[in-house]
């Protein structure tokens, strides 16, 4: 009997041992499986342009720009109190988020440029659709770099060989240049692959083109920068002959947005699909709706002329009716808001009286590239050199045309069309470091904070460039990934 | 793996059978089974005549349940609730009277009608049997550590997880516990044994069962507890016994024992240990002023703290929020056996409403043991439990955050009403710094969620007795666990954050263990030797799935139409668990000499499907040895010392508690975008794949020494252990350069337990008052010894990191020397001369310390400044009986470790939009006020509330458990009504604190071993007293 249960164990071990071992990875892909049909490549596309959504621009983005003069961080938020007064403690977690989900995007689009040629190898995919999804990466990749590039400077630049090494702890790039010369090379890849116009949803060239123009005009520190300058006119002129500006301003922040040429990039967003309320909820009255963080200063609402049609589009005021749906006019009431104002570009509300946290919001637009050209044109060929650009973008305003525009009135323009879309404290710092401003002094003024702000929101040069980098990524590097200048934890 | 499904399914056709016999059980319809004694005349040619008698004890006291069998035969009879007995027998048989816990006793007939017996107590305490995980051994012979508690000494805590009433019990376990109801407790054998999941193996009759089945038992189902606590006695587990076994033996009828019926009946209440110490709103009011002041600014016109409104209390939101919870629990137990077949039945049911208003747990279970004798050497045992946990909770158990109700019961606004005048519920949108928090009260009266979680086990074992001395047993289990949690928000148009939509959510998921072993047991005695060894295999595999769906848009919230298809808009996902298996083989060889000499030794083989080809296998040795010394001539005729034994183990365990394919990479379909109009998922990489994962192993020493005294009356056990882990498995600290991507685990450190066991106890009697005392006591040193490679330390939340030469889970911070009271202090201070943030520190900060002499104070001065990994862990009990009172009580408490209160740090902070500590009312406000909690302000230039000293607190506490205070009516009174026993008793749970600790609960910890220590708020635990009684019939 003995010698039958030695023998029936080890029949059952020799059976059952790998019938255990050996479990399949069920719901998962791995690389075994993974790139090798056109939809594999496709769905690690969407994977990329869907963080956008969340919080790879996200809210904690635009926190940042709460250190300009456009609006207040409002809110409940302490860490938000310290960026706004440029005390900004390394340890604050708000500096986490936007920079890990830029990496996630750069993740996927190097994910995407090593697979995707095995994609094409296998023969699995058209040549047409292959350009396009690799411009596409090359972009993605880029636009995140070019967030991280204004925010922090310097950061670690992960490429596909870093990938490959699974090498992750690097140090940062040594200078913003050799950041933005990275982001540059990238662009040109994207430039090469896209087609001029893409689906909905998709970037074209003229996206890439409209951020190597923003670089070219933050790499021309200097007022009569000829280098830079030029070569931003010819990478802004491609999109201004190319992308034609929307007729009706508002339709820009609504509905269908995604259609327009103008909108070289937008984070497509929708209440039955992707319902993604980080980015589209934060700015507006809470009992509206929203969160109610970011409202506008009277410094940002007096920048208005009469008569101009973006003042209704981008702000509600006390005393003003929104058309809630069903509720009907609403009016914006005293209680709502400390200054005011609210932002007004991005709300909508449903039939049934409910917010609308499903508009897709333009990362993107022409007019920004039109007014960056005209701004280089101003500042290599004097006043009236960008009158042409000025009032193409003038043209839906309501306003007449403007003639012998000067820097001033550039930025006057550049302000009210930009306002409220994260482009106000970027363009600060370049016309700081052109001479035009110094914020030192600029964004003292009372008018360009909340009163309870004066006298604690002091801009400091060059600290202040850059936001530091969070304190646990250079805790977590031992030694490799180093504080940006005179930023102490 | 054929076979093994074969067999589950007919359990689980035996499964519903047994289920409906339970239930004609529970109708009173024992009858329906065979409890009647088969007397079929065996022995023709012998003649028969009826022998009558009665069983006692040593003392007289007659044994109801007693076995007499006739030698030689299946012939047997139990005797009745007086010991009397009656039995056919030939007149040269021989009677055999047995009884658990006593020696057996042979009587030859000789013709004699009436034959008494005496059966004496099976000897010493010496004499028990430990389970020790395939069979069980001599208690006597044991040469690990293993501590055995009895079920009796927890039948009347009131504890709702069974394990929580083993606290205090053991040495060298600790329990870090929640109050939400229905959850279940984190076990700790011998310190932190390594950082990813430290909880131990817990073994449920035979069948590893995952840990949250702890709150799916009764307590009066245990039997008893054993927790393996060492490598030798382990290692029969191999890798999934570095953190410690607890085997649970369930009660189980006995052949030849009379069907006994008994009830337990109890009923009591639950309250919150503490409040919570917060300021009113008269004090928040004046602290947020003062901010301003403090700082020369205006008060801010807009906001509350302008307004006089907030200058009023309204609402003290514990008051609201907290109650004294009803709770009642039965059970009822009905076991019984004939000569060839037991059954023992539990039906229990609990229904205990949280602390919190509108929480509760309902659980409802049954269980059956049953064994049958097909053949004199054939058995078959089923156990089948199935139980259900229903709770309603206001958040998820283990959830802290600023978003859950604990947090918002404590911090919520005082000055808003519970509810304004024309009823609708107070709200703080009016202002965003009246913090992102909803009305409490709103949330846990209008929303709900539910929770059900469904287990069911049926495990079937087989015994065949090859020879006397050779068994082979096969066992096959099968779980199923099924859970369910529904929950519900309405539509919030004036709260914080507002709902647009009514939401319904309903997730469900299910768990499958399949388990298949087969294993043979050799045991052989002679005067001098004694031999025993198992030989096994065993196979198990999980599998599981979840889906998740929400439903927005319903026409209706009446409560009757809240289903997916009254939606108008559904979302959706879900996905398979990933499946794992573990295949295993065993052997034990256990050997007594004389009983002074033992050996054991212990091999098993597991390997893994969660690592690689190549990387699966793990193989862990034991081996220990005993000495009784009290047994060698030279200590014979000792006369205090009647048993000393010195025990010595070493062996090696495994750990492979951590996600499956780790070796790959994955991806994940989980990001939804729109592209031309069209709906996608997008992909994206998920984890990054580490190919080398494998085992963490623990290597452990034991040395354990027994010591009985004064005729055993006196124990006193003592065990030095030494576990070193090595290989430890956690994720490198995590990059944000990688993205989202997450870390594998890599094997990166060496982590070693080191320290003692004491454990004293004592019992004795004094004229009618017989009593029991003891005290355990561990002292653990924990230290991370080694970290692999490129690795310099582990990172945990934001408050600990962990550095070669340090205990886990250090606290990482700054130091601090107390506030700086006036200008001339921050102006000679050195720690701060060269700081380019001086000018920004003002009187009433705090004084952070440059530790590395730079004068500048940075992130570079962070230092070790504390831990929480207690030095020295206490317990204590005591039983005492007097007649028919019995009076118990287990204090448990643990020492020389600290807590970081992360809570108060953010409550005392004025910039944070919540109410305040009680504390912050202590501040700063010139000098010489406070030397520790800074001034009220809005700028963080010094940022006051940095992880630092100011948020340590000391741990250390002394905890009375467990009181139970029973008295048993005189069974000459019970016996009148039909009763064999009637007891009632008064208990209390955690009645009773020692501490400085001035949160809500020193036993409050982060849950995972990275947080260990942190307060966070979590569910607070709760203080009840209970009524019960006892009855068996």
């Amino acid at each position: 009997m003995k010698k039958y249960t030695i023998l029936l164990l080890s029949i059952i071990m020799t059976i059952s041992c790998d019938d255990i071992l050996e479990q399949e990875l069920v719901g998962k892909r791995t690389d075994q499986d993974y790139w090798t049909t056109e939809a594999d490549m496709v769905d690690a596309l969407a994977g990329a342009y869907g963080q956008w959504a969340t919080r790879a621009l996200g809210m904690h983005d635009l926190f940042f720009d709460n250190q300009g003069d456009d609006h207040w961080r409002a809110g409940d938020h302490a860490e938000d109190e310290e960026i706004e007064t440029f005390n900004t403690n390394p340890s604050n977690y708000k500096l986490r988020d936007t920079y890990r989900y830029k990496y996630e995007v750069i993740s996927s689009a190097n994910g995407i440029l090593i697979n995707g040629p095995k994609v094409k190898e296998l023969g699995a995919i058209s040549e047409t659709s292959y350009n396009s999804i690799m411009g596409q990466a090359y972009f993605l990749r880029a636009y995140a770099y070019y967030r991280l590039y204004l925010i922090h400077g310097q950061v670690p630049i992960i490429t596909e060989e870093n990938v490959l090494t699974n090498e992750y702890n690097v140090p940062k790039c040594e200078s913003p240049e050799i950041l933005s010369d990275f982001i540059l090379s990238d662009l040109e890849n994207a430039v090469a692959l896209l087609p001029m116009h893409n689906v909905p949803g998709s970037v074209g060239k003229g996206a890439a083109w409209a951020v190597m123009t923003s670089i070219y005009m933050h790499r021309a520190e200097d007022y009569g920068n000829a280098e830079f300058l030029n070569k931003a006119i010819a990478a802004g002129q491609n999109v201004v002959d190319n992308y034609p500006l929307a007729d009706d301003y508002l339709s820009l922040f609504r509905e269908g947005n995604q259609y327009l040429k103008e909108n070289l990039f937008i984070m497509m967003n929708d209440l039955d699909w992707i319902n993604q309320r980080i980015m589209s909820k934060h700015r507006g009255p809470r009992p509206w709706g929203m969160y109610g963080f970011q409202e506008p200063l009277d410094d940002l609402v007096n920048e208005f002329e009469d008569g101009d049609v973006r003042k209704g589009v981008t702000i509600i005021s006390d005393g003003e009716f929104a058309l809630q749906g069903s509720l009907g006019l609403v009016e914006h009431t005293p209680d709502l808001t400390n200054t005011g104002h609210s932002y007004f570009k991005y709300m909508e509300w449903t039939e049934s009286g409910n917010f609308d946290h499903g508009l897709n919001i333009p990362f993107l637009r022409a007019a920004d590239t039109y007014l960056l050209v005209a701004e280089a044109q101003i500042r290599l060929n004097g006043a009236g050199a960008g009158d042409d650009l000025i009032n193409a973008v003038r043209l839906r305003t309501g306003l007449g045309d403007v003639s012998g525009a000067d820097i001033d009135d550039l930025i006057h323009e550049t302000r009210v069309e930009l306002a409220g879309e994260n482009f106000r404290y970027q363009n600060l710092l370049r016309w700081h470091k052109a001479g035009i401003y110094d914020l030192e002094e600029f964004l003292s003024r009372p008018e360009k904070m909340i009163p309870s702000d004066v006298g604690r929101k002091v801009w400091s040069g060059p600290k202040n460039f850059y936001q530091p980098l969070y304190q646990t990524d250079i805790d977590n590097s031992d030694g490799v990934l180093v504080q940006n200048p005179e930023w102490i934890n | 793996m054929e076979m093994k499904f074969k067999i589950n399914l007919r359990q689980k056709l035996k499964a519903e059978s047994l289920f409906l016999l339970a239930l004609l059980y529970a109708f009173g319809m024992q009858s329906m089974l065979a409890n009647k004694i088969d007397s079929k005349k065996k022995f023709e040619n012998n003649l028969q005549f009826t022998v009558t008698g009665v069983v006692n004890d040593d003392n007289g006291t007659p044994l109801p349940g007693a076995s007499v069998v006739v030698k030689g035969t299946t012939t047997g009879t139990v005797t009745d609730f007086d010991g009397k007995y009656s039995i056919e027998v030939g007149t040269d048989g021989i009677l055999v009277f047995s009884y658990l816990g006593y020696k057996t006793v042979e009587v030859a007939v000789n013709g004699n009608t009436n034959i008494d017996a005496t059966l004496p107590l099976d000897a010493t305490q010496l004499d028990d049997v430990v389970v020790v995980g395939y069979g069980t051994q001599k208690k006597s012979e044991v040469t690990s550590s293993i501590s055995q508690i009895d079920g009796e000494d927890f039948q009347t805590s009131t504890a709702s997880n069974a394990a929580m009433a083993l606290q205090g019990r053991a040495s060298g376990v600790e329990f870090v516990n929640s109050g939400t109801p229905g959850s279940t407790p984190s076990i700790r054998i011998r310190g932190v044994g390594t950082i990813n999941n430290s909880q131990p193996l817990i073994v449920l009759d035979g069948v590893p069962v995952d840990s949250n089945v702890l709150a799916q038992l009764a307590s009066s189902e245990i039997q008893s507890v054993e927790i393996l606590k060492d490598a030798a006695s382990g290692a029969i587990y191999g890798t999934r016994a570095a953190n410690g076994v607890v085997l649970i033996t369930t009660n189980n009828a006995r052949f030849n024992e009379k069907t006994t019926v008994r009830l337990n009946a109890s009923t009591g209440f639950n309250s919150v240990i503490k409040k919570y110490p917060v300021t009113n709103a008269e004090q928040l009011y004046e602290l947020k002023r003062e901010r301003y002041t403090m700082d020369g600014l205006p008060i801010d016109p807009n906001s509350p703290w302008a307004d006089e409104y907030y200058n009023q209390t309204r609402t003290d939101w514990q008051d609201e929020m907290f109650r004294d919870g009803l709770f009642q629990d039965y059970n009822m137990n009905i076991s019984g056996g004939s000569e060839k077949s037991t059954i023992n039945a539990n039906i229990f049911y609990r229904d205990e409403e949280g602390t919190q208003i509108n929480t509760y747990l309902k659980r409802l279970g049954i269980s059956m043991r049953g064994t049958q004798k097909i053949s004199d050497r054939f058995r078959i045992e089923e156990n089948i439990r199935i139980t259900n946990n229903h709770t309603l909770l206001t958040q998820d158990d283990g959830a802290t955050g600023t978003s859950q109700t604990i947090y918002s019961s404590y911090r919520y606004m005082p000055a808003i009403p519970v509810k304004y005048e024309d009823g609708s519920y107070g709200s703080g949108q009016a202002s965003t710094q009246l913090g992102d928090m909803w009305n409490p009260v709103y949330k846990a009266k209008e929303e709900w969620r539910h929770r059900y979680r469904f287990n069911t086990l049926v495990s079937l074992k087989a015994d065949y007795d090859i020879t006397d001395a050779l068994t082979l047993t096969a066992r096959a289990s099968y779980q199923k666990s099924t859970s369910k949690f529904e929950g519900f928000q309405n539509i919030t148009p004036n709260q914080s954050r507002t709902i647009n939509q009514p939401i319904l959510t309903i997730n469900t998921d299910e768990t499958n263990v399949a388990l298949g072993e087969l294993f043979t047991s050799y045991t052989k005695s002679s005067e001098k030797h004694n031999i025993g060894a198992v030989l096994g295999i065993s196979g198990q595999l999980d599998k599981g799935s979840y889906m998740n769906m929400s439903g927005e848009g319903f026409a209706s919230v009446d409560k009757n139409q809240l289903v997916m298809d009254n939606a108008s808009l559904i979302r959706g996902n879900g996905n398979d668990y990933l499946a794992t298996g573990l295949a295993s083989a065993f052997v034990r060889g256990t050997y007594a000499y004389s009983n002074k000499y033992y050996l054991s030794a212990i091999f098993r083989a597991d390997g893994s499907s969660r690592f690689a080809d190549g990387n699966r296998w793990g193989y862990f040795p034991s081996i220990s040895g005993g000495w009784r010394i009290s047994n060698e001539n030279f200590m014979k005729d000792n006369l205090i010392i009647s048993n000393m034994k010195l025990n010595v183990g070493w062996g090696q365990l495994g750990n492979q508690n951590v996600s499956a394919f780790q070796y790959l990479n994955t991806y994940n379909k989980d990001i939804r975008y729109v592209l031309n109009d069209t709906n996608l998922t997008g992909t994206r990489l998920a984890t990054f794949a580490n190919p080398d994962i494998t085992w963490e192993t623990t290597s452990a020493l034991n040395i354990l020494l027994e010591l009985g005294l004064f005729k055993n009356k006196l124990h006193l056990d003592v065990a030095y252990f030494d576990r070193l882990t090595s290989d430890m498995l956690i994720p490198l600290p995590g990059l944000n350069t990688a993205g989202l991507v997450a870390i594998p685990d890599s094997n990166i450190g060496e982590m070693r337990n080191s320290g003692f066991e004491i454990e004293p106890s004592y019992s004795g009697q004094v004229g009618d008052l017989s009593f029991e005392l003891g005290v355990n006591a561990t002292i653990v040193k924990n230290e991370v010894t080694k970290l692999y490679g490129s690795s310099k330390f582990i990172s945990g939340g934001a408050q600990t990191r962990t550095y070669e030469g340090e205990p886990i889970s250090s606290f990482y911070g700054w130091k601090t020397d107390g506030i700086y009271q006036n200008q001339t202090e921050i102006d000679n201070d050195a720690n701060i001369s060269l700081d380019p943030r001086k000018a920004d520190i003002t009187p009433g900060d705090v004084r952070f310390v440059d530790t590395n002499g730079d004068n500048i104070v940075d992130e570079q001065d962070r230092v070790h400044i504390g831990d929480a990994n207690p030095s020295l862990l206490l317990g204590f009990h005591a039983d005492l009986n007097y007649k028919g009172f019995d009076f118990s009580a287990v204090f448990s408490g643990a020492f020389g470790h600290e807590l970081y209160d992360a809570m108060m740090m953010r409550g005392i902070d004025p910039t944070q939009s919540a109410n305040m500590d009680a504390v912050a009312y202590q501040r700063w406000t010139g000098e010489g006020t406070s030397n520790k909690y800074p001034r009220m302000s809005t700028i963080r230039a010094n940022d006051n509330y940095r992880v630092s000293e100011l948020g340590l607190k000391s741990g250390n506490y002394l905890r009375m458990k467990d009181v139970v205070l029973g008295y048993t009516i005189p069974k000459t009174l019970t016996e009148q009504i039909g009763m064999s026993n009637l007891k009632f008793y008064i208990s209390g749970r955690n009645l009773l604190t020692f501490t400085k600790f001035d949160g809500v609960d020193p036993e409050e910890s982060g849950t995972s071993n990275l947080t260990r220590g942190v307060i966070f708020n979590n569910y607070p635990q709760s203080k009840s007293v209970v009524l019960g009684a006892n009855i068996t019939f």
